[in-house]
């Protein structure tokens, strides 16, 4: 498990490593990662979904100001690394977390979990700016973080709204307004498209399943609740009075929803068959009329550069005729 | 001046319906064997501890070498007087070495040393209860018997001019039981030591002790010499059993004594 | 006596080990001699930061932590003369937890980055309090039936009010507070390393000072106060003072378990029961193992972390029954 980090060679040829000098060598993970990716994955996927709106010192009350060019940045959340790719200043992403998928960063040494990154990576990889998402934890991080000389810039990542403030934020600190301003819009319309697509069509109730066993799922506040409504839907939970209550069969029968959305990941091979079978979802009408739409996972997570391919697949699911489609 | 002074002691468990003494007047002379006696729940055990001042009493007073017993700190109490307890709840085994040198930490402290005088005590307990080659094994794999012996050992080493035992042979065979009544007379006789003993065995007691206390529900039945207490009336109406005393001969030291002999139900009897 | 102090060398010898592999190894390679260097001071910048300004604060932490938790495990097994007896057996554990998730849930970390070991300790006392009245309040003197059966109630009336709390947040939130309980080091600075051994140090050598009178606790209370022992001061005094030093510890890094647990009974097996050199021996071996494994929590799947109770329980395992199987049959 003490392997040396042997992607260097590789890492030597890259442009993005003429801006410092050469990294500290990382060991590679493991073979044990199953088990905490599995359970941290678990949560930390559920944990993106929404969080509290304590701001990071700073980050309200002084404006966003650019950072010099060579800043090496990694971002604690995918989301916002895919934001910063998506508004082109992929460059400045020297490192990721364990959960970035993403193609353009895979190649980039990891720092750990995301939520609480290695500082020893951090500091070894000589990283200036990191990107984090508002929470409870992270004044300690970004206050922990400012100790080893490195800054911690907070976005707020829990409804549309904020994606949009994120949005220009990011491309302030980086240098990339337009583009930024760019993506801004281009979402904002297709938003707005979907919502004249679908009219004054009746809202379709629906529920968003979390987890399985127990039924866990979301109630207003959340960015889910929030592409829900876009979508022309509407959350038979969002009365509940937790963001993320845990709810018996009997009021999964009661609320009646007619659409089920389940979000899997890429790597899933759950199927309406096997939803069929478990005990307790048998018995819904959605299930047994085969109204299940099964989502990508990461997509629903958090806002980030997809909320519009996601409002929209999900508008297409749930109001088939008003897209040209037939009831999938 | 006696050693024990008790006047009029009383003492209710916290919470119990009844006193677990009343009335208790008595005194513990210097250098002799007293035994005290009654059934289960009489209050043996209460009185052993209110004696060393384990408990408050509830009434009345208890004194020690003529100072009231409260008035002693612990560990000048402790080079006085040692107590064998029936039993341990050691949770962790312990070698028999280091269990006899306990009994010197009245005298050593918190802090101090073992010096030579503190080897010397524990090799000469450990002689007298005859545990010497006992010493490095672990308690854990002795026998009731030799664990006993362990705890007078440990008893000796303090020092003390008073040996107190709770109930001493209650789990012993014959041979240890014996052993350790005897050892209890040779202490009275060579070192003009007093021993307290609380026992259930009325025979032994009876040959081995100069004072007897006789104990119900709390109260004094009786109190005195041998002759004195054990009486077929005393005894068969504490006991609620119908006995016979006799005194027989040839018994070594403490022929003479009366001997109690239980009944049989259908045998003839003198109290109903 | 010899063998007990071949055995403190030896021990001491793997303390310093384990420091010394704490500092060399972690997520970034750093060859030794640059360890050196950048504890002397000199050498790379970063270098530096990684080993003093990271690693040596874990590393302390971690032996800080590791040598109040065995010891104070060896302390409650010899009061409560219960070989299941641990650090959390009063409720400590679960009373700090309470103080660390209602900080976390009420957003105190936003504000201050002491708010949690402060509410984590906060809650530890009121656990050790609440005990303690209870036992006392049974009127029979802190009986050590009373006072693990109050800390059975209360250590589960604390758990189910975390279970509460978590239920309501959001899942960052109980994402937070599972990973406080789980028990941490990468949290360590210099402020952490200094607020524990102020109160970890002294007490543990005021309670190696005690441990005559504690051996003779260990055999039994009566017997302990005919020898002379002021039981019920002795009591109080370690009661409390073991227990501050367990709330002090999980305030600074988690309720890590196994450690208080594991670590006196491991040294029972090897050189017995005589608390004047089980407990310097539960510091030492408590402290080294603590050390290690941090070390491997953080090296095994670097970059990320495995919690480090996970590591000392599947890591003291197998170790513990080694030695119980060498050494039982010995005796």
């Amino acid at each position: 498990m003490l392997l040396s980090f042997g992607r260097e060679n590789q890492m030597k040829a890259r442009t993005r490593e003429s801006l410092a000098p050469v990294p500290l060598r990382l060991r590679r993970p493991g073979v044990v990662h199953t088990v905490p990716v599995v359970c941290l994955l678990l949560v930390t996927s559920m944990a993106a979904c929404g969080n509290s709106s304590d701001a990071l010192p700073g980050s309200d009350a002084a404006p966003m100001q650019p950072m010099d060019d060579v800043a090496r940045i990694v971002s604690l959340v995918p989301s916002l690394a895919e934001l910063v790719i998506a508004i082109g200043a992929e460059e400045r992403l020297v490192a990721r977390t364990d959960y970035d998928t993403h193609p353009a960063v895979a190649d980039l040494p990891s720092i750990g979990g995301g939520l609480d990154p290695s500082l020893e990576a951090l500091v070894g990889l000589d990283i200036d700016v990191v990107l984090m998402p508002e929470g409870e934890n992270m004044p300690a991080l970004a206050a922990r973080l400012g100790e080893l000389g490195i800054s911690a810039v907070g976005f707020r990542t829990e409804t549309v709204d904020d994606l949009y403030d994120s949005i220009e934020r990011l491309g302030v600190l980086v240098d990339r307004t337009v583009p930024a301003t760019t993506l801004s819009d281009d979402i904002a319309q297709r938003l707005r498209y979907i919502s004249e697509v679908i009219g004054a069509r009746p809202l379709v109730s629906v529920m968003y399943v979390i987890w399985s066993d127990p039924p866990m799922t979301t109630a207003a506040g959340s960015y889910i609740d929030e592409v829900i409504s876009i979508a022309g839907g509407y959350n038979v939970f969002s009365d509940a009075p937790m963001r993320w209550p845990t709810v018996g069969f009997e009021s999964m029968v009661r609320r009646n929803p007619s659409v089920i959305i389940w979000p899997r990941g890429a790597d899933s091979e759950l199927t309406l068959d096997a939803v069929r079978d478990m005990p307790g979802w048998r018995d819904l009408e959605a299930v047994q009329n085969g109204r299940i739409v099964f989502v990508d996972s990461d997509r629903f997570n958090r806002p980030g550069p997809g909320l519009a391919d996601a409002a929209m697949d999900l508008a297409r699911a749930l109001h088939p005729s008003a897209f040209g489609g037939s009831t999938p | 001046m006696s050693l024990f002074e008790l006047r009029d002691v009383s003492y209710r468990y916290p919470g119990a319906g009844r006193s677990a003494l009343d009335g208790i007047t008595l005194d513990v002379e210097a250098g002799s064997v007293f035994a005290m006696l009654g059934p289960n729940g009489s209050g043996k055990s209460t009185l052993l501890r209110v004696l060393l001042g384990e408990l408050e009493t509830s009434g009345g007073s208890v004194t020690f070498s003529g100072r009231p017993s409260d008035s002693w700190g612990r560990r000048e109490i402790a080079m006085e007087v040692a107590f064998v307890p029936q039993a341990e709840p050691m949770a962790f085994p312990m070698n028999v070495r280091s269990l006899v040198e306990m009994g010197r930490y009245p005298h050593i402290g918190v802090l101090g040393r073992m010096g030579p005088e503190d080897r010397a005590a524990v090799d000469g307990a450990m002689e007298r209860a005859g545990i010497m080659d006992l010493g490095g094994r672990s308690i854990r794999n002795l026998s009731g018997g030799e664990r006993q012996r362990v705890r007078i050992a440990r008893a000796l080493a303090q020092e003390p001019k008073i040996l107190v035992l709770d109930e001493p042979t209650a789990a012993l065979d014959l041979h240890f039981e014996m052993e350790t009544f005897e050892l209890m007379r040779e202490l009275t006789d060579e070192r003009s030591f007093t021993v307290v003993v609380a026992t259930h065995n009325l025979n032994l007691a009876a040959r081995y002790a100069s004072r007897l206390l006789l104990l119900s529900k709390g109260r004094i039945e009786a109190l005195g010499s041998p002759d004195d207490v054990i009486t077929a009336d005393t005894i068969g109406r504490v006991y609620r059993w119908p006995v016979l005393v006799t005194a027989p001969e040839g018994l070594g030291p403490g022929a003479g004594a009366p001997q109690v002999v239980p009944l049989s139900h259908g045998g003839s009897t003198s109290a109903g | 006596m010899t063998r007990h102090v071949l055995l403190l060398v030896g021990l001491i010898a793997s303390f310093a080990f384990s420091v010394v592999v704490g500092l060399a190894v972690g997520a970034v390679d750093i060859p030794i001699g640059e360890v050196f260097d950048a504890l002397l001071g000199s050498g790379d910048s970063r270098i530096r930061t990684i080993v003093v300004g990271l690693r040596l604060p874990r590393v302390l932490l971690a032996a800080e932590v590791g040598a109040g938790l065995a010891v104070s495990g060896a302390v409650f097994q010899a009061l409560l003369r219960n070989p299941l007896a641990e650090p959390y057996v009063l409720g400590v554990s679960s009373g700090a937890a309470v103080g660390a998730v209602i900080a976390i849930v009420f957003g105190m970390t936003a504000t201050s980055m002491f708010a949690l070991p402060i509410a984590a300790f906060v809650g530890a006392v009121v656990a050790i309090t609440l005990v303690l009245a209870m036992a006392a309040a049974a009127g029979r003197g802190l009986d050590t039936h009373v006072l693990l059966l109050a800390g059975v109630v209360i250590g589960a009336f604390f758990n189910a009010i975390i279970l509460l709390l978590v239920n309501f947040a959001d899942l960052e939130t109980f994402r937070a507070a599972m990973l406080w309980i789980m028990g941490s080091f990468s949290g360590a600075t210099s402020e952490s390393v200094t607020t524990v051994a102020v109160w970890v140090l002294p007490a543990l050598l005021a309670l190696t000072l005690l441990a005559r009178p504690l051996n003779l606790m260990s055999v039994g209370e009566q017997s302990a106060f005919h020898l002379g022992v002021d039981v019920r001061k002795l009591k109080l005094m370690l009661y409390v003072g073991t227990s501050l030093v367990v709330g002090v510890c999980v305030a600074g890094s988690g309720a890590i378990g196994f450690v208080g647990l594991v670590v006196p009974h491991a040294l029972r097996l090897v050189g017995g029961s005589d608390h004047r050199w089980l407990l310097p021996a539960c510091a030492l071996t408590g402290g080294a193992f603590l050390v290690f494994a941090d070390t491997i929590a953080r090296t095994v799947v670097a970059p990320a972390e495995l919690p480090v109770g996970v590591v000392t329980a599947l890591a003291g395992v197998p170790v513990f029954l080694w030695l119980l199987i060498r050494y039982q049959e010995g005796t």
